[in-house]
């Protein structure tokens, strides 16, 4: 028997973890999703509101009456995601939260690696899967909503140009958001207890510290000519396989930090 | 089956060890009554057997694998019954689905034969079960998973007397010959019949770590109400009836074991016991 991986044993931990925390899911994906549905359908209802009136009046024709909501569900999109990836990423050691639950974590019969990929597995890249469908999903139900309120507007769903209007942003905002959701699932491994917070504080600590460092070189260290010309690392400006390479290795750093620190972990928390 | 080799733990920010230099053998057959004060490290061992938390020196090993290294066949060989612990908010027979396949040896028959012994339903949801009626269920999915080594500690905590009596019926009717149950607890009246193996634990140590048999072979335990015998007597407490005695096994004849009497002996009287029982 391989004590590391085996997929019988993993297809019996995704589905334990699926049938006895499903309700935990359910809240985080449903509530992710049905925020943005809310967000969404709310100002379109608004816009709609304002242009149908004008259609009305004969203000405007049929065709004025579209309303582009491409970029504003596109802004929506991302700050939900990255705020409830990093909520999602979070929980992936709820399981350690307490003693009780870090006994029944521990000892159920599972190698440490299996454990911790399925928990990786649902609130990462399913997460991501799940929110995005969810997302298109929501926009055509928003579409035909929209098309049974406004009969007499030119409503149009924005589908696919959610995520494709702009590929490459779309792409090097993925990696940037695996990096965040990286470090909180990082931190979920290190503060069972409020990881969320705790996180969020070290993060903002240590951002505020490598800025004043920075600032402190470039005062003492450099000349100010120098300074000015020197470039700053643009995330955005960079090439696809740099961003890509750059991220991935990150991630998996933290990645493996984490699952090494769950692996070693016990029932009580030596720091 | 389980060796424990010279276990050592210090809880962090304590200096004085929570477990102290334990050595033990468990062997396949037996229940084992792990008994000792308050914080003498009782529920400590059984998290160390059980790889929940890492020694700081000695090991132990069950069929010669490490349990710290928490293998998922070794896993699979122990179930931990813990004080506390959480149940899912799901049904009793989704837990059993999601849980009964991590255990090769899971019984549902005796799941069933240990539901009814405590008087519970078979459909009922485990969110909405009182403390006691838990502790029922869990001991029941612990026991039918058939595991070779049973942990639990202080199992009959928040039962009623029918749930005690059931417990004992359950574990006397349940125990095989691959298995070995060690059960860590206070209520010493709730297993004074069902034990095989008494094992005392002190802040130093183990102070008694004897089989029943060998243990009746050198002491007997009598209630009296003479004063000679009470006077000779190793331990003795008054009682309505008499005083309950302790004394040396001379004359050959079996009693029944009284092991409130026995841990009031082996802590008070600490010196008598390594003499009889020739620890020292």
């Amino acid at each position: 028997m391989n004590q590391i991986f085996s997929f019988d044993r993993f297809k019996l931990m995704f589905v334990h973890e699926l049938r006895s925390n499903w309700r935990l899911y359910l809240s985080l994906f449903g509530l992710s999703l049905g925020i943005y549905f809310a967000i969404i359908l709310f100002s379109s209802v608004a816009a709609y509101n304002g242009v149908n009136r004008a259609f009305s009046l004969g203000l405007i024709s049929y065709q004025e009456t579209f309303v582009e909501t491409t970029y504003e569900e596109m802004i929506f999109y991302y700050i939900i995601l990255f705020i409830a990836g990093c909520v999602v990423g979070s929980k992936l050691f709820s399981g350690m939260k307490n003693k009780p639950s870090a006994i029944s974590t521990l000892m159920l019969p599972a190698s440490q690696f299996e454990k911790f990929f399925v928990n990786w597995l649902i609130c990462v890249p399913i997460f991501l899967l799940v929110f995005t469908g969810g997302c298109l999903i929501a926009d055509y139900l928003i579409w035909a909503i929209l098309s049974v309120m406004f009969p007499h507007c030119m409503v149009q769903p924005v589908g696919f140009d959610l995520i494709m209007n702009d590929s490459s942003f779309f792409v090097k905002t993925m990696y940037f958001y695996l990096c965040v959701q990286s470090l909180y699932v990082l931190g979920a491994s290190i503060w069972y207890r409020r990881p969320i917070v705790t996180t969020t504080l070290v993060c903002l600590a240590l951002i505020f510290a490598a800025v004043i460092l920075d600032a402190i070189l470039a005062v003492y260290l450099m000349t100010d000519e120098a300074v000015h010309r020197m470039n700053s690392f643009d995330f955005y400006s960079e090439d696809i396989p740099l961003i890509a390479i750059c991220s991935l290795l990150f991630c998996f750093i933290n990645y493996a930090v984490a699952y090494y620190r769950f692996r070693e972990n016990e029932i009580i928390q030596r720091w | 089956m389980l060796t424990i080799n010279n276990l050592t733990f210090r809880y962090p920010y304590r200096s004085k060890p929570a477990v102290n230099n334990v050595s033990l053998e468990i062997l396949p057959g037996g229940i084992y009554g792990l008994l000792g004060e308050n914080g003498v490290g009782k529920s400590t061992l059984l998290y160390l057997i059980s790889g929940l938390l890492t020694p700081n020196e000695g090991n132990s090993m069950l069929f010669g694998v490490d349990t710290r290294k928490r293998e998922p066949q070794t896993l699979s060989d122990i179930i931990l019954v813990p004080e506390e612990f959480n149940l899912p908010n799901i049904s009793l027979s989704e837990y059993v689905k999601v849980n009964a396949p991590f255990y090769p040896n899971f019984s549902q028959e005796i799941l069933e034969l240990c539901l009814d012994e405590f008087h519970l339903e078979r459909n009922l949801h485990l969110g909405r079960l009182s403390m006691g009626q838990k502790k029922k269920v869990f001991i029941a999915f612990a026991i039918a998973a058939n595991t070779k080594l049973l942990l639990m500690d202080e199992p009959t905590n928040g039962f009623d007397i029918p749930g005690k009596a059931a417990f004992r019926a359950i574990m006397a009717r349940t125990m095989s010959e691959e298995r070995a149950v060690v059960i860590s607890t206070h209520q010493v009246q709730d297993i004074n019949l069902l034990l095989d193996h008494v094992i005392i634990m002190a802040n130093d140590g183990i102070v008694l770590n004897a089989s029943v048999g060998q243990i009746l072979q050198k002491l007997a335990f009598k209630v009296t109400i003479n004063q000679e015998e009470i006077e000779q007597a190793l331990f003795a407490q008054p009682s309505l009836a008499g005083a309950v005695i302790v004394k040396e096994n001379t004359d050959g004849i079996e009693t029944d074991i009284n092991l409130e009497s026995l841990f009031q002996l082996a802590v008070f009287n600490r010196p008598i016991v390594e003499r009889i029982f020739q620890n020292k």
